[in-house]
């Protein structure tokens, strides 16, 4: 034990005479770089000396409490601990310091912390009893601590541990502060003056003091005025991230864009120190960027709301499905509101808000009908700040009473029936930023003349189409849910807009501003195609819309289809023929029945009283990949009894001609039968210009049609 | 069956009685350790506030997300990048490439010819916003703007990266965007649902919507995006059955929540709840929904504004309409959906024709909202769910080319709802391959839209099969220098 007492104290005799040359040669001496780590390890280390001595006072004042010979041991153990650990800190804060650090605070740091060095290898060597001992043991714990208090503000600044209590020293930017003053040093101090401050100056430079500015550090100047891609500040700040030379370097908070853009502009336009807000050009970037920074200020240092929070049960019992009222957030106090649903709305909707009137900042009421008494009771809400009257009943007379809402600043009144009188109305707000009158019957003259009298709020008019190209109207619809009408039904256009004519052919051909006047439900028998046009007023006329129509006509008791279809295409059989569903442009679905090898042979049954008929219509379908193509011929056979049925028509069709309609229309003398067989063959051979040339058709037809 | 119920209630009480065991310990200890805030009170702990209530106060209150379903090319919209026309024909570099991978429908091309855009670029707004001559109506909003050239994003297929844009995830089985705002805000107005979803079908080469793109995940049923069709009907099964009166119905709802509310208390499974709740606010939508979606009271200058198909049913210009209706209306998330961006070939002929199709209605909707002083606190957002390449795919010829999918970047703009307007956001490379400053991924995205709507990302969250589930998974930053 005494063995190692003694190597323990001739070390620490040792370190403390190679820091008393430090001390002396200070000036001399260099630290290697492969030393600096150790010197950066200072700020954990010296942890350990403060500890010790703490401990160290501790152990003395319930020396009583111990027995003799254990405080002795104890107590003389912690000494070496405490001047070793001392010695140590000591020397790697003196690496530390070599690294860069120079101020009037760091010299103190230096001096008192030496100190302790010594004071503390003096206490081993004293005898723990005496009064010299204790002197100096409360000495050095309270020198201990004015070390730490110093060393501390090195790192973290002298106002570290009381800047959250010290109110900030409001510095009112005004129209006369510099430029540099308001809104570079801002930035210097924010992202570059915790490495180069005046206590702690890497690489020589103290971004402090305009003084230190001007002086550079070890690399130059700081910027060069006029020249911001030549100045270093700059320079650094676009190298990329990982660079070494990058500032601030990585891991610190970095420069923002407009930061960057602000220090950029300034440096071009001169870096002048002097020159004051009010002396820059009006317009210029710098001007431009620098009040747009001021307005952000001012923005965000509004107070923050002082009325009390509302009851949350309140909040609470007031939301319901036609009301919605939330705080703004858990730290706000400010409520939003809305009530939805102009059928469903009672005045009381709005009056039971009064339980938060303070509160109520945001307030949505469009397309409500609220009348004066709404806006009386929305008077009440002293704070509020954002009112939405859209499309309300509001008039611009009664408008007056909110003037009682000291605190609005946006007022929507679109879609309102506003006059002149808003004018004065609105001059009466005392904070109101903006105002939207779009939609009202107030002139665009009368917007401007308001303007003019009130230049700084905000008015929005809205935006009219000011196209030079004419806008083309929509075709007109088909309001019938089905191509094929039921017994009775007539077909119906419309036109979504309002005020359009619709002109429309039954004939296909092509209809123009002289076709019929679409007035009433179109008659149609038979097929149609029905095409219409829409024209209106100042706007372009409409492309043309095609339907196809179809009557119902007489509909059999029951069709049986003869021939077996194609499996794919196998459709219901014979009733799907005839329950008046047209089929879509999708083949696999069942509305389509299929024929290729057979053709379809269909008998249709009227039953016991026929009607008469004079033509049967087939609707196919014509899709070329799937060789879907019309009949080749059609036959159509009569006759009270199956059996015996005579040939009353047969037709070809030609492929081109059918290729729009999709329709082949077989008219005939009228008869009156029990039964009709269609018979629809498939064209043998696909002409040469089809995609299958050669191969067999196939029949695909959805619906059969008997006039 | 007896025997059963009380098994199950048993069962539920020894559930409990574990769960709030592990909470009340477990939970406590280990939360205060992984959590620092857990215990300093309420100023910065959100984590147990209730749900409705924003984390923090916020300017937007409600989103219209025009989502461009196939991915628009990023190179013929927003993204100007004239050395792609200098260097037409040659072969996309290596260098530039860095083993990307690419879809199967180029990975067999021999050759990746780079290819410029057939359109006119120009700057527009005070801002200088650069927008290709496709969208005449949306430059003329350049500063009302906000373009983010830097969108980037992980899937390579339509499929999972719209899935993975609306959910967090490219496996369809979480909650949607607008069911976690659903279920972090809450319904503005209770008559309709927070979450509405309009499709249209464009001109070009379509691509499938599904509904798990609007589904509610593991989250209440409640929050489901409720789809509005274009029918005379918007929501289908809405109206009375014929010959029921509206008193019959409310008995007929009075009994069967009754029922309901038994059988809630008997096996307590929050889904009857929410089955309660959804058949009340179906009673109230047959009231609201007409008056909402009624278009024909709208005056003929927004008409033009909106163009004139805005009156058919079904159209973009139309959903728009719609969507500003909605969103006016009090609901709080509405989603549009316009397919037919996925130009693989001849996007010089189909593009033109999309864009038409969503030009005029998307800067509309812009200045509608603007005019009802609603802008400021509704968040539009544009884009599709990745881009494309800069390279030919198939035949490159004078007037034909077409683009494959491409992940690495992509343009979207945002306008309203607290979001910097007149700015671009990011830069890419001069071949419009790479990103070279401020990447946004579609996690920071989804983070940002929730930050704007005054939630947390990483507070919004969801526990289910044993973990917290979030939008945004363990992922996102809010990307604030978008943000006014």
């Amino acid at each position: 034990m005494e063995k190692l007492e003694r190597v323990i104290s001739a070390t620490v005799f040792c370190m403390l005479s190679i820091l008393t040359l430090f001390l002396v040669f200070e000036d001399y001496v260099q630290v290697p770089i492969w030393l600096q780590p150790l010197g950066r390890m200072h700020p954990m280390i010296l942890h350990f000396p403060i500890a010790f001595v703490a401990l160290l006072v501790l152990l003395d004042l319930f020396r009583k409490q111990l027995d003799e010979s254990s405080y002795r041991k104890v107590n003389r153990f912690l000494l070496w601990l405490t001047s070793l650990s001392t010695i140590v800190a000591v020397l790697m804060g003196f690496f530390l310091y070599k690294e860069g650090y120079d101020s009037e605070l760091m010299t103190i740091h230096k001096w008192t912390g030496a100190s302790i060095a010594y004071l503390c290898y003096l206490l081993l060597l004293l005898d723990a009893k005496s009064w010299i001992y204790k002197t100096l043991l409360y000495g050095s714990f309270l020198n201990v601590i004015v070390i730490g208090h110093f060393g501390a503000g090195l790192t973290h600044g002298t106002e570290f541990i009381l800047e959250p209590v010290i109110s900030k020293e409001s510095n009112e930017i005004q129209e006369e502060t510099p430029v540099f003053e308001a809104v570079i040093q801002p930035i210097l101090k924010s992202k570059c003056q915790s490495c180069h401050n005046s206590e702690k100056h890497k690489g020589d430079l103290d971004l402090s003091t305009p003084k230190g500015i001007a002086k550079g550090g070890e690399n130059g100047l700081v910027w060069i005025a006029g020249n911001p891609t030549e100045s270093a500040i700059i320079h650094r700040a676009f190298l990329p991230i990982e660079d070494k030379e990058h500032m601030p370097p990585k891991g610190k908070a970095q420069l923002s864009n407009p930061e960057i853009e602000l220090l950029k502009v300034w440096i071009q336009d001169g870096a002048n120190q002097e020159q004051t807000i009010s002396e820059l050009t009006k317009g210029d970037t710098l001007e431009m960027l620098v009040s747009n920074l001021m307005n952000k200020e001012k923005k965000s240092s509004k107070p923050a709301y002082t009325f009390a929070f509302a009851d949350s049960e309140v909040i609470e019992e007031l939301n319901n499905s036609f009301r919605n009222v939330i705080q703004k957030s858990p730290s706000s106090p400010a409520i939003e509101a809305a009530i939805y649903g102009k059928e469903t709305y009672t005045p009381d909707l709005l009056e039971e808000l009064i339980k938060v009137k303070e509160q109520i900042v945001d307030l949505h009421l469009s397309y409500l009908p609220i009348g004066t008494k709404g806006l009386e009771t929305i008077s009440q809400f002293e704070n509020l700040e954002v009112l939405n009257l859209n499309y309300t009943d509001v008039t611009s007379k009664e408008l007056s009473v909110l003037t009682k809402c000291k605190k609005l600043r946006s007022l929507s009144l679109a879609g309102t029936n506003q006059s002149e009188e808003i004018e004065e109305v609105i001059s009466q707000f005392e904070s109101l930023e903006s105002v939207y009158l779009w939609n009202t019957p107030l002139t665009k003259n009368q917007v401007s003349q308001i303007q003019q009298q009130m230049p700084a709020l905000k008015i929005a008019y809205g935006y009219i189409v000011t196209d030079e190209e004419e806008q083309q109207l929509t075709p007109p619809l088909l309001k019938n849910k089905k191509q094929i009408l039921a017994a009775g039904e007539r077909v119906q256009l419309e036109h979504k807009m309002k005020g359009v004519e619709i002109r429309y052919t039954t004939d296909g051909t092509k209809p123009d501003s002289t076709s019929i006047n679409y007035t009433k439900p179109i008659k149609i028998a038979g097929y149609t195609n029905i095409k219409a046009i829409a024209y209106k007023e100042g706007w372009g006329r409409s492309k043309v819309s095609s339907y196809q129509i179809f009557d119902r006509g007489f509909t059999p008791q029951s069709v049986d289809v003869l021939t077996t279809p194609i499996p794919r295409f196998k459709g219901t059989g014979g009733a799907g023929l005839i329950d008046g569903r047209k089929g879509s442009g999708n083949l696999r679905r069942d509305e389509w029945i299929g024929f290729e090898k057979d053709p379809l042979i269909a008998v249709a049954d009227f039953g016991n009283a026929p009607p008469i008929l004079d033509k049967i219509t087939i609707s196919f379908s014509i899709v070329k990949w799937q060789r879907a193509s019309p009949p080749e011929t059609v036959e159509i056979w009569g006759g009270d009894q199956k059996e015996n049925m005579k040939l009353i028509q047969k037709q070809n069709f030609d492929f081109k001609s059918l290729n729009v309609s999709r329709i082949a229309e077989l008219n005939f003398d009228s008869v009156s039968y029990q039964y009709y067989k269609v018979v629809a063959k498939p064209i043998s051979k696909l002409p040469s210009w089809h995609m299958h040339k050669g191969k067999k058709g196939r029949v695909l037809v959805d619906q059969l049609f008997f006039y | 069956m007896d025997k059963e119920f009380l098994e199950n209630r048993l069962n539920i009480n020894r559930r409990h009685f574990l769960g709030k065991m592990a909470l009340g310990l477990g939970s406590a200890a280990v939360g205060s350790l992984m959590l620092p805030d857990l215990f300093k009170g309420s100023a910065g702990g959100s984590a147990d506030l209730p749900l409705g209530i924003k984390h923090f106060a916020s300017k937007a209150k409600r989103i219209i997300m025009l989502t461009q379903n196939g991915a628009p090319s990023q190179l013929e919209s927003f993204d100007y990048k004239p050395l792609l026309n200098k260097l037409y024909g040659q072969d996309l570099p290596e260098s530039i490439r860095q083993g990307q991978r690419i879809t199967g429908m180029t990975s067999k091309q021999d050759r990746l010819p780079l290819v410029g855009s057939k359109f006119g670029f120009k700057q527009y707004g005070q801002a200088g916003t650069w927008v290709s001559e496709l969208f005449p109506n949306i430059a003329k909003m350049a500063d009302d703007i906000c373009v983010i050239k830097t969108m980037h994003t992980e899937a390579i297929n339509h499929d999972p990266a719209l899935t993975f844009f609306q959910t967090g995830a490219q496996v369809g089985n979480r909650p949607s965007m607008g069911a976690w705002l659903s279920y972090g805000l809450g319904s503005e107005n209770e008559n309709l649902p927070a979450y509405t979803v309009l499709l249209s079908k464009g001109k070009g080469n379509g691509q499938g919507v599904y509904s798990k793109l609007w589904s509610n995940g593991f989250l209440d049923s409640t929050h489901q995006g409720v789809q509005f069709s274009a029918s005379e009907d918007p929501i289908l099964y809405l109206n009375n059955p014929e010959g029921t009166s509206k008193q019959g119905r409310r008995k007929m709802l009075d009994h069967l929540s009754e029922m309901n509310q038994m059988g809630y208390e008997e096996f307590g499974d929050p889904e009857i709840q929410a089955k309660i709740k959804q058949y009340e606010m179906a009673f109230r939508m047959q009231t609201a929904v007409p008056e909402v979606t009624d278009l024909t009271n709208e005056p003929d200058h927004i008409i033009k504004m909106y163009g004139s198909d805005c009156l058919v049913p079904g159209t973009y210009a139309s959903n728009c309409l719609l969507a500003r209706k909605l969103s006016e209306s009090g609901v709080r998330f509405v989603q549009l959906y316009h397919q037919g961006w996925d130009q693989h070939n001849n996007l010089g002929r189909d593009m033109p024709l999309q864009a038409k199709d969503v030009d005029r209605a998307s800067a509309a909707l812009i200045q509608d909202l603007k005019q009802r002083g609603l802008l400021d606190e509704t968040l539009v957002i544009w884009g599709g769910e990745f881009g494309r390449t800069n390279y030919c795919q198939g035949e490159l010829s004078e007037n034909s080319y077409g683009r494959d999918h491409h992940p690495r970047c992509f343009s979207m703009w945002m306008a309203g709802g607290g979001v910097k307007a007149g700015i671009t956001h990011g830069e890419t490379d001069e071949f419009g391959y790479n990103i070279i400053k401020d990447p946004v991924h579609v996690h920071d995205l989804q983070a940002t839209i929730l930050h704007l709507m005054g939630l947390d990302h990483e507070k919004l969250t969801y526990k289910y099969l044993g973990r917290r589930f979030r939008l945004t998974d363990v992922h996102g930053h809010v990307v604030k220098n978008i943000i006014a």
